[in-house]
């Protein structure tokens, strides 16, 4: 083959071309520039540089070029820009694209797995069902290079940025699929009575099949005299100049769900539109042949050729050989003809036509068919069966074009309810009937008639848009009629094309299924095991499973099985269409990535103190601002200022809130007096630990709890679910947002407060666990006196618009006592300190409150609680295990999780461990079996896979008396 | 220290809004109303207007006043709010107005999230006027329990979405049907955007628009996510003077 970036055969510039020769595009192919026009796509561009072989076939690795030039078949998939799998034939071309070709070793010229096409009898229809089964070490040897050979293109490493992919909701009135001449009929219809109405196409510009069709139509009267890609012009200027239309370009509808939601791709773009009507004007595509080497590069479909020469305007090399059985193909090969093709004659399978006088001198076949095509990586000729005496004759040429039998585009109505059925008359299988919202127009029906089309288009137009109080002033009656009358005339002025012959004997492989490399042979030995229907065949046969999903060969192979087993079309069936009607990637269905980030109104303030931010759930807190001994030292001994509003906040009140928290928690609440505060847990049924957290009585009938931060949403559930099935009368509102938090702690934190309140701190005015409200620094504030990190403190919660000056007031009157922000991992060790557990991670899904050491927050005495009756059975049980401290014997820290041993069996686990800051040596929590918990037991804990010893603690590690608490 | 005078010259520091952080990096001025900091314009009044119309813009109006009327008994107090026989339908906000305590009538919205939920928005300065007039109103009944107001004002960011392609880049982040039949003026909605739960009013005021609600903290991520969703549409910023304009009266 030549270079490919030296050749250019292009023809001479015509009204109906899409590409501009004054805007080169240069992009590279398998590494060699190429270079292309605008308005070309990669597969013309390529085309018209000289390239062939665009693929080689899954299977037997055969030779594959451009066939359809509409995105149907497999024939020129390839990788883009590192896409594997891309439709080069209708993906416009682009300065500086990187294509290259796929599935093929060393390149698709000379590929050495094509050595399989020899090797087919070693791989019948349905081999990997029935063979390398034994010797069972077959299968072993085989499956590496299976593996490596399997499967289409390979995804390039590379992640993709987060969000190129977008998605977007879209609501019309009615929505229409496909800009066809029928489609844009629907929509100048629908759109008249002011109806919101979109229209998808999947190609650069409207028109469909008209614009690649340079035949002047004599009707309707409207455009007569036009040729067809002028009345799509005329047809797109009006649609586009309508306000209330909306065109998607370049857009593919891959799915049709239930409530009228289409599924639509449009590059790196998702849209789910969601309409009231929705009109199916997908067209038709031209069904292919079955001959023997039907596949060779060369053997185009009508439409290929057509979209070649009068859209981008290359003609097809060498000379040529038109099958046609309809004035289409006599017009095709007409216009090859004026485009500087030899055609070399025109076979028509039928015995007599009128269309034989349109062949503008080309020698007809009439009561021909195509018999098979020879050459071996292209075409160079083809036989030629003469139907009535049986002799074959050969053909010299180079490209053999199909055309003239047709298959509607149904793959989205397939989805639906609609009924498919088999028409005779037109053969071909057309929508009977389709859901109420459903409409159908254009070649979809079957019908090829271009005044039918634009007639049906504007019928289902106005009757997708009925019943939206916008009427068009149509009447749909008489358009009905006269759609009756004009599909009555073109029925019987239908000239048929004589029913597709099988003539695969003979030398060479017949290709039923391009993707899967499936051929008749193939079929009638899967129907001769027992597949003999469309379903099993397809499963067993692996037929239409390949990237075109059975675009190009379901309606032949229907047509073989229902021949051979001599059932009728629709006895034979069909497959089941699944979304997505053509390939997706799955970025596209992925969509942007959207991670919440919940932020506290201090995030700012952390970030400019340098906190260094740790996700913590959906939150984003500080781990620390530096050294985390320092953060403790300055809690411990001066005075710390931590964020807690990330704490779950919960505002409950009504007459019976007293009652639901006494029976909701494990602790009483009936007697908590006003002002005052109190730690309790909640358990579930079964006695174990849902969520702890502290109550404070703000009035009567009036509570503030706060949750541990992960679990305030299901605390806000929990508590309104018993309340609704308790019919208490109380309010439970989740006011977490709503509320700043900061907590102050440290021997200076009194001091420090006292600048910014007139409320008395003093240690005998406001004592521990006591709330009052009050202001600071002008900001109302509910103080909370609690001390979680063990140090003399404030927890405050004030309306989260003011957080950033409360900080900053807090900040700078703790200035001349040294404050420090601290982050959560001081907040860790300074709790771990105090034997302050975290739920979820010293507890798990079963630990009970009496087992991990707080029976006091449990009152058994209360008449009834969640929990209650398993609590008491664990007690009367006996204890099992126990959460305890330990103190390491010597300078190590275990890992939290690591195992506590007992004689070389693990016997608990480590829940949270830090170093002491002043010794160094490890402390913390863990889960013990109940004999090994007393106070002094020595336990060996595996650190780092070495056992170390340590002790049990009972107590708190630091100020067990909780003296500085209560100072 | 940050303690500001807010206009009254009282010694009260100012509400800062959670995309507060938002307007400084995109070079908004800022100032001061009824002692809020919000931005006052970004680029400039008409260019803001101008986007708008053209296209679609984003203010915060996380100040506006939010109660929430809750039980039984918020229906009647709804009626007693827009002084009229209410008949809200969950999904339904109507829009009226009161009259304060000085003879000074200021707009009101009541959204019906359910029959016993509503959703109460006013200007920012009138939060306290509507809040004790709700509760008198509660109390004055004195049937105590079965209805209460709770100012949630604080819990939520608000998010004025307008332009004629508002619902496009709406549609970006929710799988709510915006479609005007299905979503017409004076519809309100809960549902997800972009994965966080949020309230949505569609209240045309001038140009198509729709106020969004979502919890306080997810305030700048759902305002980084529109920001980012509306490159394609040109999005603008509206600071509070333009949108004052654009909605030709004080917003609620």
């Amino acid at each position: 083959m030549a270079d490919p970036a030296s050749m250019d055969n292009r023809l001479p510039p015509h009204p109906s071309q899409r590409i501009d020769p004054s805007s080169p595009v240069d992009f590279t192919f398998n590494g060699k520039p190429v270079s292309a026009l605008e308005g070309d796509t990669i597969g013309s561009a390529l085309y018209s540089s000289g390239v062939r072989i665009f693929s080689r076939s899954f299977k037997y690795h055969r030779a594959r070029g451009l066939m359809c030039m509409t995105g149907d078949c497999p024939n020129c998939l390839m990788n883009v820009d590192g896409v594997p799998n891309v439709r080069t034939c209708t993906t416009p071309v682009q300065q500086g694209m990187e294509v290259q070709t796929q599935n093929a070793w060393p390149s698709v010229d000379h590929d050495a797995l094509s050595v399989m096409d020899k090797l087919d009898r070693l791989m019948p229809v349905g081999f990997y069902y029935k063979s390398l089964i034994r010797p069972r070490i077959s299968w072993d040897m085989a499956r590496p290079f299976i593996r490596r050979v399997a499967g289409l293109g390979k995804v390039g490493p590379d992640k993709e940025p987060d969000n190129e992919h977008q998605h977007h909701n879209l609501w019309a009135d009615v929505a229409v699929v496909g800009g066809g001449p029928a489609g844009m009929a629907a929509v100048l219809e629908a759109s008249k009575g002011g109806c919101r109405v979109v229209l998808i196409d999947e190609g650069p510009a409207l028109g469909g099949h008209l614009l690649s069709d340079a035949s002047v139509h004599a009707e309707p009267e409207e455009y007569a005299g036009l040729p067809g890609y002028e009345v799509a012009a005329r047809l797109a200027e009006q649609v586009q100049g309508a306000s209330n239309i909306m065109v998607l370009f370049g857009a593919s509808a891959f799915g049709l769900y239930p409530g009228n939601l289409l599924g639509v791709s449009q590059g790196k773009r998702l849209y789910k539109i969601r309409s009231k009507g929705i009109v199916v004007a997908t067209g038709c595509r031209e069904v292919p042949q079955m001959f023997p080497d039907n596949d060779l590069p060369g053997v185009y479909m009508g439409e290929a050729v057509r979209r070649l020469v009068h859209l981008y305007g290359v003609a097809p090399s060498g000379r040529a050989l038109v099958v046609a059985s309809d004035q289409r193909g006599y017009q095709l090969a007409g216009e090859m003809a004026q485009a500087g093709v030899q055609v070399v004659g025109i076979v028509d399978g039928r015995a007599s036509t009128t269309d034989a006088d349109s062949g503008d001198g080309i020698p007809v076949f009439a009561n021909h068919a195509i018999a098979g095509a020879s050459g071996t990586k292209d075409v160079r000729g083809a036989r030629v069966l003469d139907k009535g005496t049986g002799e074959t004759r050969k053909l010299a040429c180079e490209s053999i074009v199909i055309t003239g039998a047709y298959e509607p585009n149904t793959g989205l109505l397939a989805q639906t309810s609609t009924t498919l059925t088999y028409d005779p008359e037109l053969q071909e299988i057309v929508p009977a009937s389709t859901p109420s919202t459903i409409h159908v127009a254009g070649d979809v029906t079957g019908i090829h008639d271009l005044e039918l089309s634009l007639i049906q288009g504007k019928a289902v137009g106005c009757e997708a848009s009925l019943g939206m109080d916008k009427p068009t002033g149509t009447d749909l009656e008489s358009l009905r009629g006269a759609i009756a009358e004009k599909e009555q005339v073109y029925r019987e002025g239908l000239q048929l094309p004589a029913p597709l012959i099988d003539s695969s004997k003979g030398t060479g492989k017949t290709f039923v299924c391009l993707c899967e490399d499936v051929t008749p042979k193939d079929l009638y030995q899967a129907i001769d095991e027992g597949f003999d229907e469309m379903q099993t065949l397809k499963r067993y046969s692996t037929l239409s499973m390949g990237p075109c999903q059975g675009k190009m060969c379901l309606r032949p192979a229907t047509e073989l099985c229902s021949r051979y087993t001599g059932q009728t079309m629709d006895e034979t069936g069909s497959t089941t269409s699944r979304p997505p009607l053509r390939p997706l990637t799955l970025g596209t269905l992925a969509g942007p990535l959207h991670m919440p980030v919940k932020r506290t109104a201090l995030h700012e303030r952390h970030v400019r103190l340098g906190g260094v931010m740790a996700d913590v759930g959906p939150w984003k807190r500080p781990h620390s601002y530096g050294p985390v001994s320092e953060e403790i030292s300055a809690v411990r001994e001066r005075v710390g200022i931590i964020d807690v509003s990330t704490l779950g906040k919960i505002d409950v009140r009504g007459p019976d809130a007293p009652a639901l928290l006494d029976r909701v928690y494990t602790h009483r609440f009936s007697n908590l007096p006003v002002g005052r505060i109190r730690y309790s847990l909640l358990c579930s049924d079964n006695g174990s630990i849902i969520d702890d957290g502290t109550i404070t009585r703000l009035a009567d009938s009036h509570y503030f709890i706060t949750t541990t931060t992960a679990n305030v949403d299901l605390m806000e559930e929990w508590l309104k679910w018993w309340n609704a099935g308790w019919k208490t009368k109380v309010h439970v509102n989740n006011v977490t947002s709503g509320y700043g938090a900061i907590n102050v702690a440290g021997p200076k934190a009194r001091e420090t407060l006292s600048k910014l309140t007139d409320v008395d701190l003093s240690p005998d005015a406001f004592r521990y666990m006591r709330s009052v409200e009050g202001e600071v620094a002008g900001v109302p504030c509910l103080f909370l006196r609690i001390g979680f990190v063990g140090e003399t403190g404030w927890e405050m919660h004030f309306p989260a618009e003011y957080s950033e000056h409360m900080w900053d007031a807090l900040m700078d009157a703790g200035s001349e006592f040294g404050i420090a922000p601290f982050g959560v991992e001081a907040q860790r060790v300074l709790r771990l300190a105090k034997k302050h557990i975290i739920l979820g991670q010293d507890t798990d899904m079963v630990s009970n409150p009496l087992e991990g050491d707080l029976p006091w927050v449990v009152r058994l005495d209360k008449d009834d609680f969640i929990g209650k009756h398993a609590l008491e059975s664990i007690q009367e049980r006996g204890l099992r295990e126990m959460l305890v401290g330990f103190v390491m014997d010597e300078a190590v820290v275990p890992e939290d999780g690591v195992p506590v041993m007992h004689q070389g069996q693990p016997v608990g686990r480590v829940t949270s461990s830090r170093a002491d800051p002043s010794t160094g040596r490890g402390f913390g929590l863990a889960w013990v079996p109940v004999d090994l918990s007393q106070e002094g037991t020595q336990i060996t804990i595996r650190v780092r896979d070495v056992p170390r010893t340590a002790r049990v603690v009972h107590e708190a590690f630091y100020d067990p008396e909780g003296a500085r608490l209560r100072e | 220290m940050a303690q500001q005078q807010n206009t009254n010259g009282n010694w009260e520091p100012l509400k800062l809004t959670p995309m507060h952080h938002e307007h400084l990096r995109l070079g908004a001025i800022m100032e001061d109303r009824s002692g809020w900091f919000r931005p006052s314009f970004y680029t400039s009044v008409e260019e803001e207007m101008e986007g708008v119309k053209g296209s679609v813009g984003i203010a915060d109006i996380s100040p506006a006043g939010k109660l929430l009327v809750q039980g039984p008994e918020g229906e009647r107090i709804a009626r007693s709010l827009l002084g009229e026989a209410a008949g809200l339908q969950a999904g339904r906000a109507k829009a009226g107005s009161r009259e304060s305590a000085y003879g000074e009538t200021f707009p009101v919205a009541v959204c019906c999230l359910t029959p016993e939920d509503l959703f109460v928005t006013c200007p920012p300065e009138r939060r306290d006027d509507l809040a004790s007039a709700l509760n008198a109103e509660q109390q004055g009944q004195g049937s105590g329990h079965e209805a209460i107001v709770l100012d949630v004002t604080s819990s939520y960011a608000g998010i004025n979405v307008a332009g004629p392609k508002s619902s496009d880049l709406l549609g970006k982040v929710t799988d709510l049907n915006l479609h005007p039949d299905a979503t017409p003026n004076l519809t309100c909605l809960q549902g997800q955007f972009a994965e966080v739960h949020g309230i949505v009013v569609r209240w045309d005021r001038g140009e198509p628009g729709y106020n969004l609600y979502v919890a306080r903290e997810y305030g700048v991520y759902v305002w980084e996510v529109l920001w980012e969703a509306g490159e394609e549409y040109g999005l603008v910023a509206v600071g509070v003077e333009a949108h004052r304009r654009l909605i030709g009266g004080i917003p609620a």
